[in-house]
């Protein structure tokens, strides 16, 4: 213990530990979003426009961080206006996003000289790089998160359970899905930058579908899915410093973990 | 008896997109305290008449004209033709308090106690209330229709659509379903629009319609 408040009295790793266990708690709630509305592809969607953005900022000498932000949130803003209420629109409307962001990317770095590797190391994810604003960012994100969570509960829950039900009941549909479309580029943005492209799942999918797994009502999914995305987030995070593995992998590792429990605990219950 | 007109469809057209018309130059009225009963060929277009009356679609040609009470969502409720397998976890009570957005509680304003009272007692209605607390994802198709029935009955609504919802449901409980519908309506003042395929008692409804796209046919009674 002593040598985990030793570590985190270096400004660089509790900046870090805010922000991972803040992700955590905040980020993995969006998937409860993206399952029932089948939108887990799109996240594939919004980290190849990231790299995109990425590879055009590097391009021009520009902070690729922001740029990637920028385009990520862009995307999904006309995802969601492109998409309207016909979700089943989105998975086709995402791959050709995906696949021409991807080509755009190979186009900028064949004709500029930026060296490939410098984008990819972006999205390789170093928690250790967080500066103070990135961390300020993250908290703010993950607050509002939690704020959309709570003041439209009743109108996720709704929109998960039947949109079409929704509508006749008056939920608007439209401006809901655009505001969960913009929480999804934001949450993808942030974990990409937290832990990576490849271990994005770690934070945003896998805590949801272990709660989805085990939970019986709405409300106890939500509490669950922050529990596992906050345990996924410290346990990766501990292992990262004591056993010095890379962040993104002890998370993915975490995370997997409590996958693997939560099939077992949903076995148990079921066998009641 | 004194009628008056809850909505009136002038002359409404209705098409899919570029294909031709679903819904062809229909005109007809339904009174406060009617009790309806559609029936009509697969693809006659009854699901679709349905959206129009609950402002899922819009006419593409004609209009609908309601009574003033009806222009709000909130005096409508709906029972969908097809109850989609839930793909979250939500309680049985939970998923029938839902029938009250918009009329006794959205975003800020919170469900009181009294609302889940108010569920319950319409699970009772069903007889599901043994089911409250169990997840809807684990019930059977037929339990999944009284639950979306009784998801209707929460709302009080002054019109109520029923796109076929005695499907799933076995013998007992459909004239069980039919006759509770029925006596809330009467109950309430509702005016009901139910979709069946089935013969079913004309004593429980005042007007039965035959759709074929292009007209409504009424049956006296
Ligand atoms: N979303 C849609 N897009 C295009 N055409 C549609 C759509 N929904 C229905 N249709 C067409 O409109 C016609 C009427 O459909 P509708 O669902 O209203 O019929 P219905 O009377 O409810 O039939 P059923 O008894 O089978 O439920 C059908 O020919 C159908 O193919
Ligand atoms: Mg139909």
């Amino acid at each position: 213990m002593n040598t985990l408040m030793e570590a985190l009295s270096i400004p660089v790793i509790a900046n870090a530990a805010v922000g991972m266990i803040c992700a955590g708690l905040s980020l993995s709630l969006v998937g409860t979003i993206i399952i029932p509305l089948h939108l887990v592809a799109i996240r594939f969607t919004l980290m190849h426009v990231g790299l995109f953005g990425a590879a055009l900022a590097l391009a021009f000498g520009i902070n690729p961080t922001a740029l990637a932000y920028i385009a990520v949130l862009s995307v999904s803003l006309l995802m969601g206006i492109l998409t309207k209420n016909r979700k089943e629109q989105a998975s086709s409307i995402g791959a050709i996003f995906m696949t021409s962001s991807l080509a755009g990317a190979f186009v900028v770095l064949a004709v500029t000289n930026v060296p490939a590797m410098e984008i990819f190391d972006i999205f390789a994810g170093n928690i250790l790089l967080m500066s103070p604003l990135d961390v300020t960012m993250t908290v703010v994100l993950g607050l509002l998160i939690i704020l959309f969570f709570i003041t439209c509960y009743r109108e996720i829950q709704l929109i998960l359970l039947n949109p079409e039900l929704a509508q006749v009941l008056g939920v608007p549909i439209k401006p809901m899905m655009n505001i969960i479309f913009i929480v999804l580029g934001l949450a993808v943005a942030t974990a990409l930058r937290l832990v990576g492209a490849l271990l994005v799942d770690a934070l945003i999918f896998l805590p949801a579908v272990a709660a989805l797994r085990i939970s019986r009502n709405f409300l106890s999914t939500l509490i669950l899915t922050s529990v596992f995305g906050a345990l996924t987030a410290i346990g990766g995070f501990l292992m990262a410093l004591y056993i010095n593995l890379p962040l993104g992998a002890a998370t993915a590792l975490m995370s997997t973990v409590i996958i693997i429990l939560s099939y077992c605990g949903n076995a148990l219950l079921s066998r009641r | 008896m004194n009628k008056t007109a809850l909505l009136t469809f002038n002359e409404v057209s209705f098409a899919y997109a570029d294909n031709k018309n679903v819904l062809e130059s229909l005109s007809f009225t339904i009174y406060r305290g009617d009790r309806i009963l559609m029936s009509g060929e697969n693809g006659a277009g009854k699901t679709t008449l349905l959206k129009l009356l609950c402002g899922q679609i819009e006419p593409t040609a004609g209009t609908i004209t309601k009574m003033s009470s009806l222009e709000n969502l909130r005096e409508i409720a709906y029972v969908p033709q097809i109850q989609q397998a839930s793909q979250i976890a939500v309680s049985v009570l939970e998923s029938v308090l839902l029938g009250l957005w918009g009329k006794n509680f959205s975003f800020l304003n919170r469900s009181k106690k009294k609302d889940r009272q108010e569920a319950y007692r319409c699970l009772e209605l069903v007889q599901m209330e043994s089911f409250a607390k169990r997840d809807l994802r684990e019930l059977s198709g037929g339990q999944r229709q009284k639950v979306a029935i009784a998801r209707a009955l929460i709302r009080n609504p002054s019109l109520l659509l029923l796109d076929e919802p005695t499907t799933y449901l076995d013998k007992r409980s459909k004239s069980e379903m039919l006759s509770l519908i029925s006596s809330q309506a009467q109950k309430g003042g509702w005016s009901v629009l139910l979709i069946s395929h089935d013969a079913l008692s004309d004593s429980l409804f005042n007007r039965v319609f035959t759709l074929d796209n292009t007209f409504m046919k009424e049956r006296s009674l």
